[in-house]
C-alpha cells in the first residue's frame, strides 16, 4: 500500500517536478514496489495520452481578462502617458464595444459553434488539400508521439512510439546462479584448485545436496548469521581456520554426544550468556579443559556465574554433556591449541555474542545438518576445508543468489555443474 | 547465417553457410561467422576431446522450437527466449499465413561482446543467437529488449525464405529435404535453388523486410525509424554522393563503402520502405510472401506485384530519397548550421573514442577505414598533422575499439579482439611498447579515473552488463555492479576529480537517460544513478567531462540529426551547441572555446572543431518512419503482446542434455554426376546419389556418395565408386573406393583415385587468438589397389597398397583492411611430417614453408614472400613414395578450391603439372597484388561483376639441391588475372587466367597458359 506521499512523490515524476535525488527515490521505489510501479506505467501512459491532446486556446476574454490584469498589477500608474481620469474615460468609452466582442467571441466558442465552425473549416481544408496538395510529405517534424522540446531553442524530433517494452516483456528464470558468476572472486574459487578438489568430493556434494544444509542455507537465522560482521570476522580469523583443520577438532564434530549436547535447549541458552563467553575467554577455563586445573578455574569469577546459572546446571545435568566430558574427542579438541585459540579469539566470542549466530546455533536446520553424514564426511575432507576457509567462498556464502539457491534443488545441482565445467 | 552471405565474403571461397545478422549493424560487418565458426569456438582450442562437448549443451524444446544453448548459466534466460520465440513466430504466421512444418532450431550462445544473430533456412530452419547486449553506437540500430527483438528480425528471415509453394514442396519432397548448397557438388546449387528460391535474393532484399517487419512489432523502435539512416541519406544528398543502384549496392556497395554490410541494411530498409509508404503494407508483404502464383525470383516476382522492374522502381525510390532529404536539409537550414572546421583532409572512416593528449597538442583516437588496417592514430590539432601509432587487431565496425587515457603517465588503453572476448592492452606512448593487462576480460567501454589511476570498464558475460573496475597495476577486474538482464550501462567518463563516473543507461523498452554515479557510494554499494537528463525516445551519446569538470558534452538526436550538446553540472542546464546537417558525434572538449568533433560524412568521419557556442535555434527533421505510421498505420498493429504473456513453461515439451546422436538424420539426397579417370587416362562418365546426414547443430555429419560409370572402357572392378565422410567434432573418418569427383569431368586437374582408402583425421588447435591460431592435424591412412600416387597425380606408384601418416602444426595470422578481397598481411608457417609405409619400407618426409604479407601503402595492395623446404628421409630416396613433385598452376578449368593455387608449394607455373620431382626442395616466391578494380554496374540483379584482380609473381625452386648430378634449379614469373562474377546473389564464382614462363637448368625454356572457372 503506497503512502499519499509516495503518491504524490510519483505524481510529480511525472510531472517533472522532481529533483534529481526526489527521482532517483521513485525509480528505487518502483523497482522494489509492484504497485508503484504499475502506478508510474500508468501515470505514463496517460502522460502521454494528454501529450497527444492539442491545446486548446481559453476563452478570449478569459484570456484578455488575465492579461489586463497582469498589465495592471505590473504597470506603475505614473508610466501610463495618459492622465489617469482621461484613462478611466475611454475605457469606460470603449467598454460596450469590449463587451459586445467578448460575448462574440465566447459565442464563437461555444460548443455548438465549434462544432458547425470546424466541420465548415475541415470542409474547407479537405477541399483544399485536395486542391493544392497540401500537406506537403516531408519537410515539418511529425507529429505522431513527440513532446514539446526541453532544451532551449532546440526542436524535438517526432518518433512514433508504439507500447513501450516493460518488465511484463521479460521472462527470465532464476538468473541468480549465472550473476554469481559475475562476480571475479567466485570465478577465482570456482577455478581454484581446492574447489576443483571440493567439486570431485563425494562428500561435498552430498552435502550439498542435503536437505538438512539446503534448509539451513535457507533459514533466516543462517542468512543473517552470513550477513553478522562477527561470523565473518570468525570465519577470516587464522584461529577459526586453524581449528578447521584440527583432528581433534573433526572427531569432535563427529561425535554423537557433542551433537547431542549440541542440540540441546540448555547448552543454548549456556552459549548465550555472558558468562559463558567470560568463562571461555579465560584462559583458566581452557587449561582446565587441557589441564583439568579445575581449582584455579572454581576460583574463577566468570566460570562461577556460569555455574549459578540454571541453564549451566541444566547442561550439566543432560546426559549429552555428560557424555560430552567423557568423550575422548572432546577432550582432544578441549587440549587442541587451535581449538582453544578459536574459544578464545575475541571474534569467537563476538559471534558467540551475536544473536543471528545463536540463532543458527539453535536451528533446528542446522542441527541436522551438523549431525548429518554428509556433513561430517565433508568436514573431514581437506579440500572442503579450505573451501570453507576460503575468502572467495565466504563472499559467495554471504551473496543472497547463492543463498537461494539452497531452496531450489535444481539450482543447486545446476551451479555445481556450471561449477564443474569451469574448473575444466 | 542467411542470405547475403556475411561469411562468404570473408570465409573461404569454397563456404556457401550464409549469414543474416541482426542486432547492432555495427557488428554487421564483422559479424561474419557461421555455424561451424560459432561451434569451432564452443568447442575452445582444440584441446578438450569431443567427446561429451555436445553432453555440456542443454536442450529445450517446445512444438515449435527446439532451442540448444551452451552453458546452464544461459539457463535464465530459456523463458525469454521461448516466448519471445512464440510470440514472433504467432505474429509472423498470422501476418504470412506461414507453417514451419516442424520444430525450428535456435542455437543461444555467449561468443561474442554485443548481442547479434542469424538464421538460414537450409537444410533445416535454424537461428544462432548471441545473448550479448547490443552495441549503442550512433545509435545506429536502436532495439529495444534483445531476445524479442532479435526474435522478430530473425523469424522474419525464416518465413520469407522458407515459405513454399506447391512447386517447392514438390522439389523438397524429391530431394528429401531442403539442399545446402556445396562446392563437392555444383548440381546441389540448383537443387538449392528449386527447393528454397527466395534464400537466392541479395542481402539488401532479405535485411530490407527483416528489419522493417522488426521495427513495427517492437513498437516503432528501429531503424525503419533510426536517426543513423536518416542520416546516411541525407548526408548522400547533400554531398552529391552516389546513391548506389541495385547493381552497384551489392557490387561495389557492401565491398569498399566504409560501412561494408551494413549499406545491405541500410539501403534495403529504406528501399522497403518507400515501397511500403508508397503502395501499402499489403503490397508490399505480397513481394515477400511465397504464396501460390509468385514467382520463384525476386526480381522476376517484384514485376509480377509491382507492375514495372525492380530497377526501374529502385531509380524512382532514389528520386524520391533525394527530393525527401533536401526537404530535411531545408528543415536543417531554416537557422544558421554549424560550419565545423576539419582538422585534417584525412576521412577516418570509422572512429573510436577520442582523447586529447596536451603534452603534444593531438588528438588520439583509433580509426578503420578500407584499404589499411585499423590501428590508433595521433592527429596534431593545430597542424592536422597525421601519425600512424600502432596497428590494431581484431577492430570492429563503427566503434573501432575502446580507448581510455592516462595523461600523465601517457598510457593509451584499448581492447582488441573486440568482436569477441576482448583483451585489455596499455600502450606506452613515450616507448611504443604494449602490454597485455587482461586477457579475455570482455570488457569494453573504458573510462580512466585519474585520481586512483584505476580503469572502468562494463563487461559482458552471459547476457549481463557489469560495472567492473580494474585498479591499478590492472591485474585484476572486480566487479562493482551487475545490472539486472535487459539493463545497459555504456559510454563511461570519469570526473577529472575522480569523485563521479557518468555513463548512458538503457532500458528494456529501449529507453536511455544520461546518469551519474557517486564513485564513493558505488564502491560502498549504492548502485542507483542520479539521471542528469531525459532525452526522451534519443538516446543520449558519448558524454564526456570537461576538462575542469563542470560541463558534460555529448551528442543526440534530440532534433533528428545529431547534435553536440553541453550540459552544466552546477546549473543542471543542457544547451545545444550545433546545428549539424550531417551529424556531429564523440565531442571532446579541448579548450574553453572550442569543441573537437567527429563530423559523419559519406566516405567517413571527419575530426572537426566547432566552438563552444550555443546556437540560435535547431529545428527538428522528419523521419520516413512516422509518416509510414501516420500514413500507413496498419503498422502500428503490428506488435505482438508482450512475451510475459506466453506461459513458457506450458510450451514445453521436452528438456535435456542435448545428444547428437538423438537429433541425427538426413538432411536431403539427390542426384550426382562425377568423372573418373584411370592410371590409363581413360575418363568416364559416373552418375549416382548422395546423402547428407546430420545432427541439429551440424556438429556431426555424414556424407554418402555412390555412383556408377557404364563406359566400358573401364576395368569392371573401377566402375563402382564410392565415398563417405564422417565428422564429429574435430574428428573426421573417411572412406572412399575408386574415388571419382565432379571436377574431374574437365580440365587437367584429377582428383580419381583407383583403389579404396580409409583415413582418420583429427584437427584441434593449440592456440586460437582472434586472427591468430596455431593448429594441428594428424592424420592415419591406409590405402590398397593404387595405380597412381593418393597425394600426386599422373605419377605411378610402385606398390598398389601403402600405408600413411602425417602430421602438420599450422600457424597463421593473417589479417585485412576493411573492402578487402582477400588476406593483405600477416604471416603463416606450417611444419609437416610424413611418411608412407610401402610393403615394409617407410618413406619419411619432412617439409616446412613461411609466408610473411605486408600492405602497400597503396590501398588494398599488398606484398608477399614465401618460402619452403623439404626432405625425404628414407633410404630409397629415388621411389615415387619418397619424391616431392612441383608443376604447373594447378588450377583446374573448373574448380572448387582456392583462386590462386600457384601459392601453393606444389605449384609452379609454367611447368606440367607435378612435372619436376626430387627427394629434396627448396622454393622461394614473392608476389605483388594489385588493389583490385572494383565494377559498379556490369550485369544485372541476378548476375554481376564484381571485382578483377591482379598478382605477378616469380618463383625460384632448387629440387635435390643435395645431390648436384641431378640437382635442378628452375625460376618463373607470371601473372594472374581472376574476375569475380555473382549470380544468384550468393554464388561467389570467379574467372581466373594466367600466363607464366618457367626455365631452368636441364629445364628447357616453356610457357603455359591457365583459364579457370571456379564455381563457388
Amino acid at each position: 500500500m503506497l503512502t499519499p506521499e509516495q503518491i504524490a512523490l510519483i505524481h510529480a515524476e511525472i510531472d517533472g517536478a522532481n529533483s534529481p535525488e526526489a527521482s532517483t527515490a521513485v525509480r528505487a521505489l518502483a523497482e522494489q514496489n509492484g504497485e508503484a510501479r504499475a502506478l508510474l506505467a500508468d501515470l505514463h501512459s496517460i502522460s502521454a495520452l494528454i501529450g497527444r491532446v492539442h491545446e486548446r486556446a481559453p476563452p478570449p476574454h478569459l484570456r484578455q481578462a488575465i492579461l489586463e490584469a497582469r498589465a495592471r498589477a505590473m504597470s506603475p500608474a505614473h508610466t501610463s502617458s495618459i492622465p489617469k481620469q482621461a484613462s478611466e474615460f475611454v475605457q469606460w468609452l470603449v467598454s460596450p464595444f469590449h463587451y459586445a466582442a467578448r460575448r462574440m467571441e465566447d459565442a464563437l466558442m461555444s460548443k455548438k459553434a465549434i462544432i458547425i465552425g470546424t466541420s465548415v473549416v475541415a470542409i474547407i481544408a479537405v477541399i483544399g488539400g485536395v486542391v493544392v496538395g497540401y500537406p506537403p510529405t516531408g519537410g515539418e517534424s511529425g507529429t505522431i508521439g513527440g513532446d514539446p522540446g526541453s532544451i532551449g531553442g532546440v526542436q524535438q524530433a517526432a518518433r512514433y512510439r508504439g507500447r513501450q517494452m516493460t518488465e511484463r516483456d521479460v521472462t527470465v528464470g532464476n538468473p541468480q546462479i549465472a550473476e554469481l558468476f559475475q562476480n571475479q572472486d567466485v570465478l577465482t574459487l570456482v577455478k581454484s584448485d581446492v574447489f576443483r578438489q571440493a567439486m570431485n568430493n563425494e562428500a561435498f556434494r552430498n552435502l550439498q545436496s542435503n536437505e538438512a544444509f539446503r534448509n539451513l542455507m535457507a533459514s533466516d537465522a543462517y542468512r543473517q548469521m552470513m550477513a553478522s560482521d562477527a561470523y565473518r570476522e570468525m570465519m577470516a580469523s587464522d584461529a577459526y581456520r586453524n581449528l578447521m583443520n584440527s583432528e581433534a577438532y573433526r572427531e569432535l564434530m563427529n561425535s554423537d554426544a557433542y551433537r547431542q549436547m549440541m542440540a540441546s535447549d540448555a547448552y543454548r541458552q549456556v552459549q548465550s550468556s555472558d558468562a559463558y563467553r567470560q568463562v571461555m575467554a579465560n584462559e583458566a577455563s581452557r587449561n582446565m579443559m587441557a589441564s583439568e586445573a579445575y581449582r584455579e578455574l572454581q576460583s574463577n569469577e566468570a566460570y562461577r556465574q556460569l555455574e549459578a546459572t540454571e541453564a549451566f546446571r541444566n547442561v550439566q545435568n543432560t546426559e549429552a554433556f555428560r557424555a560430552v566430558m567423557a568423550n575422548e574427542a572432546y577432550r582432544n579438541a578441549m587440549a587442541n591449541d587451535a581449538y582453544r585459540n578459536a574459544m578464545s579469539s575475541e571474534v569467537y566470542r563476538n559471534a558467540m555474542a551475536n544473536e543471528a549466530f545463536r540463532n543458527v546455533m539453535s536451528n533446528e536446520a542446522y542441527r541436522q545438518a551438523m549431525s548429518s553424514d554428509a556433513f561430517r564426511q565433508a568436514m573431514s575432507n581437506d579440500a572442503f576445508r579450505q573451501v570453507m576457509a576460503n575468502d572467495a567462498y565466504r563472499h559467495l556464502q554471504g551473496n543472497e543468489a547463492f543463498r537461494s539457491l539452497s531452496r531450489n534443488a535444481q539450482l543447486s545441482e545446476a551451479f555445481l555443474r556450471e561449477a564443474s565445467r569451469q574448473v575444466q | 547465417m542467411g542470405p547475403g552471405s556475411l561469411l562468404r565474403e570473408s570465409g573461404p571461397t569454397c563456404t556457401f553457410a550464409l549469414v543474416t545478422t541482426h542486432g547492432s549493424h555495427v557488428m554487421r560487418g564483422v559479424r561474419r561467422r557461421g555455424r561451424e565458426a560459432i561451434l569451432a569456438l564452443v568447442a575452445g582450442v582444440g584441446v578438450v576431446a569431443p567427446r561429451g562437448l555436445d553432453a555440456q549443451f542443454q536442450t529445450v524444446e517446445t512444438l515449435t522450437m527446439r532451442l540448444v544453448f551452451t552453458s546452464p548459466l544461459q539457463s535464465y534466460l530459456v523463458p525469454q527466449v521461448v516466448a519471445s520465440f512464440e510470440n514472433a513466430l504467432r505474429f509472423h504466421r498470422r501476418i504470412f499465413d506461414y507453417d514451419p512444418g516442424g520444430r525450428i532450431n535456435v542455437l543461444m550462445h555467449d561468443l561474442w561482446h554485443y548481442g547479434n544473430a542469424g538464421a538460414r533456412p537450409v537444410p533445416e530452419n535454424h537461428v544462432t543467437i548471441g545473448i550479448a547486449p547490443y552495441g549503442h553506437d550512433y545509435e545506429s540500430a536502436p532495439a529495444p529488449e534483445r531476445m524479442a527483438s532479435s526474435m522478430n528480425h530473425e523469424l522474419a528471415h525464416i518465413v520469407t525464405t522458407d515459405k513454399a509453394t506447391a512447386a517447392d514442396r514438390r522439389w523438397r519432397a524429391a530431394f528429401f529435404g531442403k539442399v545446402t548448397p556445396n562446392v563437392e557438388v555444383p548440381l546441389s546449387m540448383a537443387y538449392s535453388y528449386l527447393t528454397t528460391p527466395r534464400w537466392y535474393a541479395p542481402r539488401w532484399y532479405l535485411e530490407g523486410i527483416a528489419t522493417y517487419m522488426e521495427t513495427w512489432m517492437n513498437g516503432g523502435l528501429g531503424r525503419a525509424l533510426g536517426p543513423y539512416d536518416e542520416m546516411v541519406f541525407r548526408t548522400l544528398v547533400r554531398d552529391s554522393l552516389t546513391i548506389y543502384d541495385v547493381v552497384g549496392l551489392e557490387s561495389e556497395g557492401t565491398t569498399i563503402d566504409f560501412q561494408v554490410g551494413s549499406n545491405s541494411y541500410l539501403y534495403g530498409t529504406r528501399f522497403v520502405s518507400y515501397l511500403a509508404l508508397t503502395y501499402g503494407n499489403d503490397t508490399l508483404l505480397a513481394w515477400f510472401n511465397r504464396n501460390e502464383g509468385s514467382r520463384r525470383y525476386f526480381a522476376a516476382d517484384f514485376e509480377r506485384v509491382f507492375g514495372r522492374s525492380l530497377s526501374d522502381e529502385w531509380s524512382r525510390w532514389i528520386d524520391w530519397e533525394r527530393a525527401w532529404q533536401r526537404d530535411n536539409l531545408a528543415s536543417i537550414r531554416r537557422h544558421p548550421t554549424t560550419v565545423a572546421r576539419p582538422l585534417t583532409s584525412r576521412i577516418l572512416g570509422s572512429v573510436s573514442r577520442a582523447y586529447y593528449d596536451s603534452t603534444d597538442r593531438s588528438v588520439l583516437v583509433a580509426i578503420r577505414y578500407p584499404g589499411q588496417e585499423a590501428h590508433i592514430a595521433s592527429i596534431d590539432v593545430a597542424t592536422g598533422r597525421f601519425t600512424r601509432v600502432r596497428d590494431l587487431i581484431g577492430a570492429t565496425g563503427l566503434s573501432v575499439t575502446s580507448l581510455a587515457f592516462d595523461q600523465d603517465s601517457r598510457t593509451l588503453f584499448y581492447t582488441t579482439n573486440n568482436a569477441d572476448w576482448r583483451h585489455l592492452i596499455a600502450l606506452d606512448l613515450a616507448t611504443g611498447r604494449t602490454r597485455t593487462l587482461l586477457k579475455n576480460a570482455r570488457i569494453g567501454d573504458l573510462a580512466f579515473n585519474p585520481a586512483d589511476r584505476s580503469i572502468w570498464g562494463v563487461r559482458h558475460d552471459n547476457g549481463f552488463s557489469t560495472l567492473v573496475r580494474v585498479e591499478y597495476p590492472y591485474t585484476e577486474w572486480k566487479q562493482v555492479y551487475t545490472l539486472s538482464y535487459g539493463r545497459d550501462l555504456f559510454d563511461l567518463d570519469v570526473a577529472p576529480d575522480g569523485s563521479t563516473l557518468i555513463g548512458s543507461l538503457s532500458e528494456i523498452g529501449g529507453e536511455q537517460r544520461l546518469v551519474r554515479f557517486d564513485i564513493a557510494a558505488l564502491l560502498g554499494g549504492n548502485t542507483t544513478p542520479d539521471v542528469l537528463f531525459e532525452f526522451g525516445d534519443w538516446s543520449p551519446s558519448n558524454f564526456v567531462f570537461s576538462r575542469d569538470g563542470g560541463s558534460l558534452f555529448g551528442s543526440s538526436y534530440f532534433s533528428g540529426v545529431s547534435n553536440i550538446f553541453r550540459y552544466d553540472v552546477a546549473t543542471k542546464r543542457m544547451d545545444a551547441l550545433s546545428n549539424a546537417e550531417t551529424g556531429f558525434f564523440k565531442p571532446l572538449p579541448v579548450s574553453a572555446d572550442s569543441v573537437v568533433v567527429f563530423a559523419y560524412s559519406g566516405t567517413g568521419f571527419v575530426p572537426s572543431m566547432i566552438p563552444n557556442a550555443v546556437p540560435d535555434s535547431v529545428s527538428a527533421i522528419n523521419f520516413l518512419g512516422n509518416v509510414i505510421a501516420e500514413e500507413r498505420p496498419d503498422v502500428q498493429d503490428w506488435m505482438p503482446p508482450p512475451a510475459g504473456d506466453v506461459n513458457a513453461d506450458s510450451l514445453t515439451t521436452a528438456t535435456g542434455t542435448y545428444r547428437a546422436r538423438r537429433h541425427f538424420k538426413l538432411d536431403n539426397a539427390y542426384p550426382v554426376v562425377e568423372g573418373y579417370q584411370d592410371a590409363a587416362g581413360i575418363n568416364a562418365i559416373a552418375a549416382g546419389v548422395r546423402l547428407n546426414f546430420s545432427d541439429r547443430l551440424g556438429a556431426t555429419g555424414l556424407e554418402l556418395t555412390t555412383s556408377y560409370s557404364p563406359d566400358e572402357r573401364l576395368d569392371p572392378y573401377e566402375r563402382l565408386h564410392a565415398r563417405a565422410v564422417f565428422r564429429h567434432w574435430n574428428w573426421k573418418l573417411s572412406a572412399a573406393f575408386n574415388r571419382a569427383d565432379f571436377y574431374d569431368l574437365f580440365g587437367p586437374t584429377k582428383m580419381s583415385r583407383r583403389g579404396y582408402a580409409l583415413a582418420l583425421q583429427y584437427a584441434g588447435n593449440l592456440y586460437l587468438d582472434g586472427p591468430t591460431s596455431l593448429g594441428y592435424t594428424l592424420q592415419a591412412a591406409n590405402y590398397g589397389g593404387l595405380a597412381i600416387l593418393p597425394e600426386f597425380q599422373d605419377v605411378a606408384t610402385s606398390f598398389d597398397k601403402l600405408s600413411a601418416f602425417s602430421g602438420d602444426l599450422a600457424y597463421r595470422s593473417l589479417r585485412r583492411s576493411l573492402g578487402a578481397i582477400d588476406d593483405e598481411l600477416g604471416s603463416t608457417w606450417n611444419a609437416s611430417v610424413r611418411g608412407n609405409l610401402v610393403n615394409g619400407t617407410l618413406f619419411p618426409r619432412v617439409s616446412m614453408d613461411a609466408a610473411k604479407g605486408f600492405l602497400l601503402p597503396l590501398d588494398h595492395s599488398s606484398l608477399w614472400f614465401r618460402a619452403g623446404a623439404g626432405s625425404a628421409l628414407g633410404p630409397d630416396r629415388g621411389d615415387p613414395f619418397a619424391q616431392f613433385y612441383f608443376g604447373g598452376f594447378a588450377n583446374n578449368w573448373v574448380d572448387h578450391r582456392g583462386i590462386k593455387q600457384f601459392r601453393n608449394t606444389e605449384s609452379f607455373p609454367g611447368l606440367e603439372i607435378n612435372q619436376i620431382g626430387g627427394a629434396t626442395y627448396g622454393k622461394a616466391q614473392v608476389e605483388w597484388v594489385s588493389p583490385p578494380l572494383r565494377f559498379r554496374n556490369v550485369g544485372t540483379p541476378s548476375a554481376y561483376l564484381r571485382w578483377a584482380g591482379l598478382s605477378l609473381f616469380a618463383s625460384g625452386l632448387v629440387t635435390d639441391f643435395d645431390d648436384t648430378a641431378i640437382k635442378r634449379t628452375i625460376t618463373s614469373i607470371g601473372a594472374q588475372v581472376d574476375i569475380r562474377l555473382v549470380t544468384l546473389s550468393h554464388l561467389n564464382s570467379t574467372f581466373s587466367f594466367g600466363y607464366a614462363e618457367a626455365q631452368g637448368v636441364g629445364v628447357p625454356r616453356r610457357s603455359t597458359v591457365m583459364a579457370s572457372f571456379k564455381i563457388m
